[in-house]
């Protein structure tokens, strides 16, 4: 299915949501027949760095009129150098007649996402190499399934709603085989318990079935024994499953998640106060934490927002 | 550390010490703690909950110490939630980022723990949870590290090289010894 049809968007991690960000480099304009001796100046005197891996070295400008280019060749950074200092270092070389550096500012960090390449590239070439993992396609089977889904969480968010509690909805699915394995709601309200939010609530039910105290569902699976190839941590409840909820988790929540290892968590509405999936925090791609997941928001937000307003 | 330089706060942090001995003597991530109420009214202090990592036994990576005292104290029906605005923790390790945010909402008055959370830590060393200003819902706690340090860090150590010797040989990670010198 196309990524433009999907009934939810993925939550982008902070470097694949970021807008340009500029750094300054020396570049020059070349005659075509004098860059292979220009590149070897470049390679042998001027300071390089790591940090440019993802820019080109060579830019072709056709000219407007069609006829004919201009090539242009990045030097290095401005920091490493003065441009002073370049120019000594053209003149000895006997360079000064075909290299005149000036400032010019190119894309500071690699392109993660196309829209990030294709506006980009505009200031100087970039490589681009797209990660098929990063955008993984979805059949029309499988969006139905995610949606029977998300509408049991809603379900689940309407059960809360008419039982006096906060209206929102979780269920934990093997990823696999598509079973529902917990499910809860928010119980903040009759608990009087600060912190028993729908994804803590069941997350903790799949850990302990017999607290469940809410009306189980016919088809209700306990995972109890785990097959032994999972078993390097039994502490990683939800390795392997999906998390569906009304509303985007609370900080809490998400690292509840990441220690649970959590395979994919689908969401409706944003939680813009204490959101720890995109909101507030981007807890499911941050770099320091060990584990990563893939998270959709807005999925099916319409419904939500009408059982929030008649609350 | 003579007699002297010890505080009531040492005393307290004495208590969630022996809590995560007891997690690491149950093959649990040694971690402990507890709430002490401490009233403006009285000048007693009071520990009102304690808890201590039971991630293994109850198959429940949520389940760490902070999580546990603090269901202890809803259990024993004693206390509502607004007994938490006139509570301090003393936890041996720096609170994750989950339970970091679970305090706050309880609107915990301060924090004091012994090592940093190098991994998962929530008040510092990950994010700054406890003082971030985008979270407008529930107010901000301070955050205290530092007592019996040493002591939580060489647990932690200790237990780390069990559960590697535990481990089949092939996961391994060889020569994990028991470091006791500590920056
Ligand atoms: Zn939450
Ligand atoms: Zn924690």
């Amino acid at each position: 299915m196309d990524i433009a049809t999907l009934p939810f968007q993925k939550v982008l991690s902070e470097e694949e949501s970021r807008s340009l960000e500029t750094v300054d480099v020396y570049i020059s304009d070349v005659e075509p027949k004098e860059t292979s001796q220009v590149l070897k100046f470049i390679q042998e005197n001027c300071p390089q760095s790591k940090t440019l891996c993802h820019v080109k070295r060579i830019k072709k400008t056709i000219h407007s009129d069609g006829k004919g280019f201009t090539l242009s060749v990045l030097i290095c950074l401005t920091f490493s150098i003065s441009i002073n200092e370049l120019k000594l270092l053209i003149q000895k070389q006997n360079l000064d007649s075909i290299l005149n550096p000036r400032v010019h500012q190119i894309s500071k960090y690699p392109a993660i996402t196309r829209t990030q390449f294709e506006e980009w590239k505009k200031l100087w070439p970039i490589n681009f190499h797209e990660d098929p993992r990063r955008e993984p396609n979805f059949t029309s089977e499988e969006i139905e399934t995610l949606k029977s889904h998300m509408i049991r969480a809603i379900n689940l968010a309407e059960m809360a709603k008419s039982c006096g509690e906060i209206a929102v909805g979780c269920i934990i699915v093997d990823s696999k085989s598509g079973k529902v394995l917990s499910e809860s709601y928010d119980k903040r309200t009759s608990s009087k318990h600060p912190l028993r939010h729908a994804t803590l609530n069941c997350i903790d039910e799949l850990s302990m079935p017999e607290r469940t105290s809410i009306p189980a569902a016919s088809d209700f699976i306990i995972p109890n024994k785990r097959k032994a190839e999972d078993d390097d941590d039994q502490t990683y409840l939800c390795k392997g499953y999906d998390i569906f909820v009304t509303h985007e988790p609370c900080i809490m929540c998400s690292m509840a998640l990441v220690h649970s290892r959590v395979n994919r968590v689908f969401y409706g509405r944003s939680n813009n106060l204490s959101g720890g999936l995109g909101s507030c925090y981007k807890i499911h791609t941050h770099e320091a934490l060990n584990h990563h997941f893939k998270t959709y928001k807005g999925f099916l937000e319409d419904q939500i927002e009408m059982l929030e307003i008649d609350c | 550390m003579t007699e002297k330089e010890k505080t009531i706060h040492h005393n307290f942090m004495q208590k969630a010490l022996t809590l995560a001995q007891e997690a690491y003597d149950n093959h649990e991530v040694p971690v402990g703690c507890i709430f002490v109420l401490d009233d403006d009214d009285d000048n007693e202090r009071k520990i009102i909950g304690s808890g201590r990592n039971r991630t293994n036994e109850t198959k429940n990576g949520i389940r760490h110490a902070e999580l546990e005292a603090v269901d202890e104290i809803f259990t024993s029906q004693k206390y509502t939630s607004d007994v938490f605005q006139k509570c301090s923790l003393y936890v041996t390790v720096e609170p994750c980022v989950m339970c970091a945010y679970a305090l706050r909402q309880l609107r915990i008055k301060k924090v004091y723990y012994g090592c940093a959370n190098e991994r998962f830590g929530g008040t510092g060393s990950v994010f700054q949870i406890n003082q971030d200003p985008k979270l407008i819902l529930h107010p901000p706690y301070s955050c205290e590290g530092g007592y019996y340090r040493e002591e939580a860090i060489i647990l932690l150590r200790k237990f780390y090289v069990r559960e590697n010797e535990k481990a089949p040989q092939p996961k391994r990670k060889h020569q994990r010894v028991l470091k006791t010198e500590i920056k």
